[in-house]
């Protein structure tokens, strides 16, 4: 399931840099933060499911204290993209979100 | 395991005062701050999108200027740290990319600023429906910015996010406002306060004239707030004068019912804590220095009390200068001297404070959501009916609730409930009074075993 980014740049990006989300290569500029990319250049949604009922969840403070924005990063499980910058060839796994509501 | 004289957390406006004012006074520091540059949350990616900053109409040179002062301050100053524990006598653990490091120090600021209150309403949970300060930290620090978004709330933080986007030429769908009339009235009563705050009031008249000059439409009086949709945010709906009225179409919807003081970590470090009924939300029980009541633990700027960027940094100098005193590195004559030309400034800034605090008052449907079906613990998805269910057979103690339903259990440790659920329960209490607050367990952030394992490893377990 694909959508439209919630977010657009306002601006042109002069340095982009390439992340891998659920194996899809995303092109988003340098400096920014993890959860910044997942709303503003990935179209893969939802960002996260709730541990129990499932339902779709996204980023909602951006400073690092509900971490609705946790995801795995290289790796690392539960890592707030809020306070992580995105790095070229940086892996993003979204884990199972398969299927609408 | 390492040592140094002062460690401070959080690298915003009062950690950089502080670390700065320390320095100078010839004591090792070292800043342990979670994002990846220093500035905090105002002054966010401040190194790096100085650009961002004057396109938003915000000078950057005050922001850009306490972080060089960090920079050459020779303080050691660690970004993208996690603290997830601290002891009343300065003994700090903390996770850089994963691994798990501990410091020791004489003693710790916590200068950890503030967090938005928690907006629980009906589909808060759904993508889009994010905080004013989440639009605001977006557009700042990364340029991007929602179409047809809604700002919805009251506080000066709603109409400045709502105002910085159409600055950016971003058109925003309407600022719906929920501060009750009856506040306005309140407020009028401190019309002293109000008139040592002139420059505020001036400050939100200009946000109101560019968002009114910008066609925005500003709804006031607007109860009743929720969000539909189903796999995100598609619409709203709300009550004006009795009659509801929806808005399609909207893709951002962000909230804001004021910032306070985020205490976890001072929790954590087992300081006394009391309630603020004015400001309604928990503070922790300082004196102007920002000394808590354990000796060792310090505070500095809005994690103590909400006064926003401007004084920060003072406070955190003032911090800074008691703990050198206390540490014996300045003198008792100069310690008072230098302190009280401090405290002189930020008595003008505390003038405004109980207007604005009376003002700015969350509505009572904000803070306890009528609505049974509203989530109320995002982590654990606890719902208000939930609560009332344990209230009604005869609970009144939030961590006998928290033990039982897993409200506060989850990733954020409560950050995102706990008011709530202390508003929810005083609601029903006899008295009316806030019911006991949520214990506070370590670690604040969830930390994997693999990285407490690599602890042990290293240094041993004590």
């Amino acid at each position: 399931m694909t959508h439209r980014p919630l977010f657009v740049s306002l601006d042109t990006p002069e340095t982009m840099v390439v992340l891998i989300v659920n194996g899809e290569p995303i092109h988003v500029p340098v400096g920014i933060s993890v959860a910044a990319a997942l709303l503003s250049y990935s179209d893969q949604r939802p960002l996260r499911r709730a541990a129990f009922s499932g339902s779709p969840r996204a980023p909602y403070c951006l400073m690092g204290a509900c971490f609705e924005c946790a995801v795995c990063i290289d790796g690392q499980p539960d890592r707030r993209a809020c306070l992580t910058q995105v790095r070229a060839g940086m892996h993003i796994d979204l884990g199972d979100r398969d299927g609408d509501l | 395991m390492a040592t140094c004289d002062l460690v401070i957390v959080g690298a915003g406006p009062a950690g950089m005062g502080a670390a700065v004012e320390a320095r100078e006074r010839g004591l090792s520091v070292m800043v342990l701050d979670e994002q990846a540059g220093p500035g905090g949350q105002i002054y966010r990616g401040i190194e790096d999108h100085a650009a961002n900053f004057t396109r938003l109409g915000t000078d950057p040179s005050k922001g850009l200027d306490l972080a060089q002062r960090l920079r050459r301050s020779g303080a050691h100053y660690q970004s993208v740290a996690s603290v997830w524990f601290i002891t009343p006598d300065g003994e700090i653990a903390y996770s850089v990319n994963g691994r798990a490091q501990r410091i020791t120090a004489q003693r710790v600021l916590l200068a950890t600023g503030a967090i938005e209150r928690p907006c629980p309403l009906p589909g808060w949970t759904l993508p889009g429906v994010m905080t004013a300060g989440a639009a605001q930290i977006l557009l700042k620090s990364a340029g991007v910015a929602c179409p047809d978004a809604v700002f919805a709330g009251s506080g000066p933080l709603l109409y400045l996010a709502a105002a910085q986007y159409v600055r950016r030429g971003v058109p925003v769908r309407a600022v719906l406002d929920t501060t009750p009339a009856k506040h306005y009235l309140r407020a009028a009563g401190q019309w002293r306060s109000a008139l040592g705050g002139f420059a505020y009031l001036r400050q939100g008249w200009d946000l109101l004239r560019q968002l009114r000059q910008a066609g925005v439409p500003i709804i006031h009086g607007v109860t009743g707030l929720h969000a539909l949709g189903q796999n995100q945010l598609e619409s709203i709906q709300f009550q004006r004068r009795r009659r509801w009225q929806t808005l399609d179409d909207v893709s951002g919807l962000f909230l804001h019912q004021g910032v306070v003081p985020n205490i976890q970590a001072a929790l954590v470090a087992q300081c006394d804590r009391s309630w603020d009924e004015r400001a309604q939300c928990w503070r922790i029980v300082t004196d102007a220095f920002g000394r808590t009541s354990q000796p060792a633990i310090y505070l500095a700027g809005d994690a103590a009390a909400i006064t926003g960027a401007t004084c920060a940094p003072m406070r955190g100098r003032l911090a800074a200068l008691a703990i050198a005193h206390a540490l014996g590195r300045i003198d008792a004559g100069r310690f008072q001297t230098e302190a009280q030309h401090l405290r002189r400034q930020l008595q003008r800034d505390a003038a405004v404070r109980p207007f604005l605090e009376t003002l700015y008052q969350p509505a009572a449907t904000f803070t306890a959501p009528p609505d049974l079906e509203t989530v109320v613990c995002r982590c654990e998805e606890v719902r208000a009916r939930e609560i009332r269910g344990f209230l009604q057979a005869g609970g009144r103690d939030p961590n006998q609730f928290k033990s039982g339903h897993r409200c506060g259990m989850g990733p954020c440790q409560g950050r995102m409930c706990a008011l709530t659920l202390g508003h929810l329960m005083s609601a029903h209490a006899d008295d009316g009074t806030m019911a006991g607050a949520l214990r506070i367990r370590p670690p604040i952030v969830p930390v994997p075993f693999a990285e407490l394992a690599s602890l042990v490893d290293d240094e041993g377990m004590r």
